[in-house]
């Protein structure tokens, strides 16, 4: 036990380093948005653990709460394997779905430059008990989703970041024939800093209806605001989408986007 | 550094297992679509339990709204929201959220079972 007490102790020293710095660069200051990756890693030898939580919509009424009653919780971790190079994996209740992805930052990184350029690589496991697909014989491989995207980030000025990231979502079971399996996808997302320790965020993801043919009614969108607390950050948000995963978020269908359907959420990150 | 980003790379390309596979094809549906004997018990129910039972199950449902069983879901088209709703025509808020919208052939089953008294 005493041991167990002198090993936590000795882990302050590097909990105190690990900090998100106040002021630092926009595009650096966590790895997510709302739903969506932002272009940067936690860097070398910092692990960052997620808790991602999204409530019921406002059309559940009074009875509950107005969407409080009900809720989807994703848990994840990501690592910085260098500054460059980030793994992650997270596992999602919405589908009982795990992914594990990689990102690497191709240019950018931490010093002082306005572009961001990271490559992301996803794999999504659907873990409902095979009876639940209702298929015979049922395959392992149709629990399978990837997603590939290129996050190019641009800080405008110290106050504001934007980025595009265009991407594709392979499907590896779809239901007609005549469904695509691979998705093409184009997102954005920006962030203003209103004070030092305080952010807007805004995301949007959508498939490109010209390529799918099966664009969405009302594609996901998010508004948030993050806290940035020294060895954590905050981040509340309001918005449509009721799955967190990369390879659902903007291919399934959401709630729209009117007061009724929207939901708020919350994501709390802790850096070591 | 460089090694090991090869290395993880070699991975994720060696564990990709892409398929294009559609479940009309693999499963027997991209015949026509049977809709003569259409049964909650063999056609809707295997489809409420995996695209709506999830949040719409008997306790605490999702907008109050139960489908875990025949009476509920009957109730629930009887509320006049449940065909359109699955259907996501305009005005209706579509289901499954979360999801992708129904094959053609499973809204078809679904028209010819309300059509037909909606039988268990």
């Amino acid at each position: 036990m005493r041991n167990a007490w002198l090993s936590l102790l000795a882990l302050c020293p590097w909990a105190v380093l690990a900090q998100f710095p106040l002021g630092e660069e926009l595009g650096h200051q966590s790895l997510r948005i709302v739903n969506q990756q932002a272009a940067s890693g936690p860097g070398e030898g910092h692990l960052e653990f997620f808790i991602q939580h999204r409530f019921g919509d406002f059309a559940q009424g009074a009875y509950n709460a107005f969407g409080l009653d009900q809720s989807q919780i994703r848990l994840g971790l990501d690592y910085g394997l260098s500054d460059r190079l980030t793994l992650g994996l997270a596992r999602s209740s919405w589908g009982k779905t795990s992914n594990g992805y990689f990102k690497y930052q191709l240019a950018g990184l931490r010093e002082n430059r306005h572009w961001d350029l990271t490559w992301l690589s996803d794999v999504s496991v659907n873990g409902e008990a095979s009876n639940v697909w209702g298929l015979e014989p049922f395959y392992y491989s149709h629990r399978l989703r990837y997603v590939h995207q290129l996050i190019v980030g641009r800080r405008w000025t110290p106050r504001f970041y934007a980025a595009v990231v265009p991407g594709v979502v392979h499907i590896n079971l779809v239901d007609a024939a005549s469904d695509p399996n691979d998705l093409l996808t184009l997102s954005a997302f920006a962030r203003y800093r209103v004070q030092p320790h305080i952010n807007l965020t805004w995301e949007m993801q959508n498939t490109l209806p010209s390529v799918s043919g099966a664009a969405l009614t009302s594609p996901p969108m998010a508004l948030g605001m993050e806290f940035i607390e020294g060895l954590h950050i905050f981040q509340l948000s309001l918005g449509n989408a009721l799955s967190m995963n990369e390879a659902y978020i903007s291919t399934a269908n959401q709630g729209e986007w009117n007061a009724a359907h929207l939901r708020v959420g919350f994501n709390i990150v802790r850096r070591w | 550094m460089t090694k090991v980003s090869f290395w993880l790379l070699g991975l994720v390309l060696g564990l990709s297992s892409c398929y294009y596979d559609n479940r009309e094809d693999l499963y027997g549906s991209a015949g026509p679509c049977d809709t003569t004997a259409v049964s909650y018990t063999t056609h809707i129910k295997p489809l409420m339990d995996q695209q709506c039972v999830g949040c719409h199950g008997a306790t605490a449902p999702s907008a109050g709204i139960s489908l875990h069983d025949w009476a509920s879901v009957k109730a629930s088209v009887q509320g006049g929201r449940f065909v359109g709703s699955v259907d996501w025509q305009t005005g209706y808020s579509p289901m499954p959220k979360g999801g992708s919208k129904w094959t053609p052939c499973q809204i078809s089953q679904l028209n010819a079972w309300v059509n037909k008294g909606m039988p268990q």
